[in-house]
């Protein structure tokens, strides 16, 4: 024989909801509204204080380097010199400057630029396909950073955004571990035509800028 | 009535032991807002999931079987400990549900991002990198899990009867939240490393040995002090100990989150984690054995009567109602440990019995003492 262990009806308003339970539900809805809605409106109407300055450096990963364009905002990632954390093997930065988005993603691959690029391309086909949305993309071309290095890079134009893809594969130091890997490094700029167009001189001076430290 | 039957209807009526739980109770709106939260949580979810069989299946089958295998060694571990006045298998799912889809979806996954993206821009990113997280996650998450408990209790004030319920409920909420996290950063894992599911691995042997201090740990301990913060009919409010514990909960949390900034990569960067590990694990024991003796005292007074019919003896209730270590020893200082067990065992079922009759005389009572005899091999 099992007793019920319903609130009793004893506490019903007219609405047929028992009085009781009206406070603490309210509450954890409150709640919800609170962090799942009004923090997100918050969040995107507060812009950015402290813009990067001219000097700072961005660390993409364990001795892996960018340098941002002085007024761009860096939105994920760390500055070279002012965390307490490692930044380790596999870490993502993202700059941005009004809607034009700079993010960077490094992490281990043993590969060249040209078979990390298609990594690339075939993971957003994918994601492509299952969001019904895709973009056309150009033929490829060299890209070299002021240190030397070449990575391949190709353009995307979809609906509302366009903009680069570019990869990088840099060799590890001799010294950096007993089993080095290799880091990749993928960097996608997108943003509204006109928004890339007036930024493309900051775009190309950061991805240019991006070293591998000895 | 006898003292004894007295005290065992009490027992029965102040634990709620052998009550069922009914998750629809239409004229409960902490039934309603449960289910809008659970929805939108699932609704969220199912745009992270729906990336992840795109472009990463491989990392998230991993997740979801290496994370299932871990749920059911923790669910086993949880329902080990609840071995009173047990949470009903519906309540303990409904908490599960509630942290792996709502306290994520409805609540954490977007406001640990606004929130981490707000300190990015007021304090800089690099702060956001250190602290963020540790200064985030602590709030929302147990804040969200806890929002589960407090809903639950709403919809089962007859089950949740003490800070142990709260304690054992917070446990399934927070496994529920862990888990479902666990297998989301197994496929993250995997999309931070361009696709190699070879990542997931390493993101899942991290997460699986550090479990043990984690979300069912901290949202256990949140639990126990939101009961007791709340109060229940039996167990008086007790505001200090229960906030006290739920800060506790959600400071542990950080400075876990935190460890990698406070150790500074530096060299002793394993004992930041191993400390916050071992003191909330202090906490989790303390809060059990404080909560415990309530549990233990109501199994006393619905066994009591059974040793004056002679159906258990005055030792055997002392291992039923006893530590876990009592019941040990009890089983080990008798030769035949199978059969000890096996009438331990047959005696649980008899209490459970006796609690879901609300300590009526029945077929079923007769039934599990019969069932006691022929485990003594009478």
């Amino acid at each position: 024989m099992g007793v019920s262990t319903t609130v009793q009806a004893d506490g019903r308003g007219s609405s047929g909801i028992d009085r009781r339970t009206i406070k603490p539900a309210l509450l954890v809805l409150g709640l919800a509204l609170l962090m799942s809605v009004v923090l997100p409106r918050i969040d995107s109407a507060t812009s950015y204080r402290d813009g990067v300055r001219k000097g700072d450096v961005a660390e993409l990963a364990d001795g892996i380097t960018l340098v941002p364009a002085p007024g761009w905002d860096l939105a994920r990632g760390a500055l070279v010199g002012r965390v307490r954390s490692a930044v380790g093997s596999t870490a993502t930065t993202e700059l941005v400057d009004g809607s034009v988005d700079l993010s960077v993603q490094v992490a281990p691959f043993d590969g060249t630029p040209a078979a990390l690029l298609s990594r690339v391309d075939q993971i957003n086909a994918e994601l492509s396909d299952a969001r019904g949305r895709a973009a056309a993309m150009t033929r490829r071309y060299a890209v070299t950073t002021r240190q030397g290095a070449v990575g391949v890079a190709e353009d995307f134009v979809g609906l509302t955004r366009q903009g680069s893809i570019v990869a990088f594969v840099f060799r590890p130091a001799p010294s950096a571990q007993a089993q080095p890997t290799r880091e990749g490094v993928e960097i996608i700029v997108s943003g509204p035509k006109g928004s890339i167009s007036r930024r493309r001189a900051d775009i190309v001076a950061m991805i240019r800028s991006i070293r591998n430290a000895p | 009535m006898t003292t004894l039957t007295e005290e065992r209807s009490r027992a029965i009526e102040q634990s709620g032991w052998g009550e069922e739980f009914h998750l629809v109770q239409p004229h409960n709106l902490a039934f309603w807002v449960y289910c809008l939260l659970v929805v939108a949580g699932a609704y969220v979810l199912a745009g992270q999931v729906s990336i992840a069989l795109a472009a990463y299946s491989g990392a998230l089958v991993n997740g979801i079987i290496s994370f299932g295998l871990v749920a059911v060694a923790y669910l086993w571990f949880i329902h080990h400990e609840d071995r009173y006045t047990t949470i009903p298998g519906k309540l303990a799912a409904a908490g599960f549900v509630w942290g792996a889809v709502a306290a994520i979806g409805a609540f954490a996954l977007l406001s640990n991002d606004a929130v981490m993206s707000l300190y990015a821009k007021a304090f800089g990113a690099s702060f956001a990198f250190d602290w963020g997280a540790a200064l985030a996650a602590p709030i929302d998450e147990e804040l969200a899990k806890g929002a589960g408990i407090l809903l639950l209790l709403t919809l089962a004030p007859k089950l949740i009867r003490s800070p142990f319920d709260g304690l054992i409920l917070g446990a399934f909420v927070g496994l529920g939240f862990q888990i479902s996290e666990d297998i989301s950063y197994a496929w993250i894992g995997a999309a931070n490393a361009f696709g190699n599911v070879g990542a997931s691995w390493s993101t899942i042997v991290v997460r699986t040995l550090a479990s043990l201090p984690s979300h069912w740990m901290y949202t256990a301990v949140f639990g126990a002090g939101l009961i007791w913060f709340i109060g229940r009919p039996d167990v008086p409010a007790r505001r200090g100990l229960g906030a006290g514990l739920m800060l506790t909960a959600m400071l542990m949390h950080g400075l876990w989150d935190a460890s990698s900034a406070i150790a500074a990569s530096g060299v002793f960067g394993w004992v930041v984690p191993l400390a916050v590990a071992g003191v909330l694990i202090a906490v989790f024991v303390w809060v059990y054995k404080t909560s415990v003796p309530i549990e233990r005292e109501w199994m006393r007074e619905l066994m009591a009567p059974e040793v004056e019919l002679g159906v258990v003896t005055p030792a055997e209730l002392d291992a039923l109602a006893g530590t876990r270590a009592t019941l040990r020893n009890y089983i080990r200082a008798h030769p035949s440990r199978r059969t000890t067990e096996r009438v331990l065992a047959a005696e649980t079922d008899l209490a459970h019995q006796i609690a879901r009759g609300g300590g009526a005389e029945s077929a079923a009572v007769r039934e599990a003492r019969a069932a006691v005899a022929q485990a003594r091999g009478i």
